[in-house]
């Protein structure tokens, strides 16, 4: 979705959607009263659509630079429940990891509250994957995450300040969606 | 989830230079700065106020069938589209401020800022003028308070986009941004184009329609 709020760009663009809308808007007004109201519908459908639309990826905020020290690489590494194998595959630079395993559940479970089970199996996948990589001599702790991989990553930037996120679940759609939505490098590690 | 915050060697910031002490700059997780957020929020809270007064409008008028202008009294609408060409394309010069510093022209920087401070307040004295020249007061009906209360609460708006353009402006002269730095170029300048949005939406409803 588009922000017409970002940055001074968007709004200055978002100004001249407005200023067209009321133009279009009042010449229709004044052609007749209703026709006046379908073009408001119309105008404000179209704007609508077009804050839907996704801006063209040029247009989006820079990914920023890492404020770490130099020898300090933190990788938040999101994984899914069940992962395995992940040791020596998350970059030669990463010195400590965070691992966040989702606990994924369905609408059902969510709804019920069934998620205990789940949530379990996703501690030991955390605990696994943070004792692989220590064992390679990182330093490493294994969470779960929120049942939602975006917001996992989010709950988890707020108290780990990661110079990247490494994605070992979800696919392209996944990796898109994260690097829309946070101003850090992310990757996806196949498996 | 327990925080992770080990302590920087001694003699080293957060970017790995020498001098400083203090913990390490904190990241961004979002796409959104936090003093873009802040704003955000802020024009979020400043569209459900002129949302209210909007809905008061529309009460008048629609549910209410106030004529509108209600006789004997006229709206100056040319006045109002003279000042509505001058802020659309104060809206410009900002833009054009915001444009010239990001490719390090400071000189267009200042101009655009400059010239967006005074079509401003160029609007904010036409609308004063505007305001004294009328013919109606507040108490002179519902048509007359919402007339008044629309356009009063965007010229205090504008009052408030022109203290920060001042701001902007002397900070401008005095060499603050670069092309690098300018994100309180950046800043006011959404605040700014709101301010236009919100005046489009007021003048075509108040005045036009």
């Amino acid at each position: 979705m588009r922000n017409p709020l970002r940055s001074e760009a968007e709004a200055f663009r978002f100004l001249v959607v407005v200023i067209v809308g009321a133009v279009v808007v009042v010449a229709a007004a004044y052609v007749n009263t209703w026709v006046g109201v379908a073009a408001a519908v119309l105008v404000i459908g179209g704007v609508g659509g077009w804050l839907l639309r996704a801006p063209p990826q040029a247009e989006r905020a820079p990914v920023l630079v890492s404020g770490t020290p130099g020898a300090t690489h933190r990788v938040l590494l999101v994984a899914a429940r069940g992962t395995s194998g992940i040791a020596g595959r998350i970059g030669e630079r990463a010195t400590d990891v965070l691992v966040i395993v989702p606990a994924l559940v369905s609408t059902v479970q969510s709804l019920t509250g069934a998620v205990d089970d789940e949530r379990e199996e996703a501690q030991q996948t955390a605990e696994a994957l943070a004792g692989e990589l220590s064992r390679t001599g990182l330093q490493a702790r294994g969470v779960v995450g929120a049942d939602d991989a975006m917001l996992a990553i989010e709950d988890a930037l707020r108290e780990f300040g990661a110079d990247e996120i490494v994605l070992a679940m979800g696919d392209e759609a996944l990796l898109a969606k994260a690097h829309e939505r946070f101003a850090l490098p992310v990757s996806h590690l196949e498996l | 989830m327990s925080a992770h915050a080990e302590p920087l060697p001694q003699g080293h910031d957060s970017h790995g230079h020498d001098g400083h002490h203090g913990p390490p700059v904190p990241h961004y997780s979002s796409q959104v700065t936090p003093g873009v957020l802040g704003m955000l929020l802020f024009i979020g809270t400043e569209i459900m106020l002129f949302g209210s007064f909007f809905t008061a409008y529309f009460f008048v008028r629609v549910v209410h069938g106030t004529p509108w202008p209600t006789p004997p009294f006229h709206l100056p609408v040319f006045v109002a589209f003279l000042n509505t060409c001058i802020l659309v394309t104060s809206s410009f010069t900002m833009h054009w401020a915001l444009t010239s510093i990001k490719r390090g022209n400071t000189w267009g920087l200042r101009a655009g800022l400059l010239l967006t401070f005074l079509m401003g307040l160029t609007f904010l004295i036409t609308q004063a003028i505007e305001y004294s020249r009328i013919g109606f007061n507040t108490g002179d009906g519902s048509f007359a308070t919402i007339f008044f209360c629309l356009t009063g609460l965007h010229g205090a708006h504008v009052f408030v986009g022109l203290s920060i353009l001042l701001f902007m402006t002397i900070r401008a002269f005095r060499g603050h941004f670069s092309a690098e730095h300018h994100h309180g170029v950046e800043i006011g300048g959404i605040y700014w184009h709101f301010v236009d949005v919100m005046w489009i939406v007021v003048y075509a409803t108040v005045y036009i329609l």
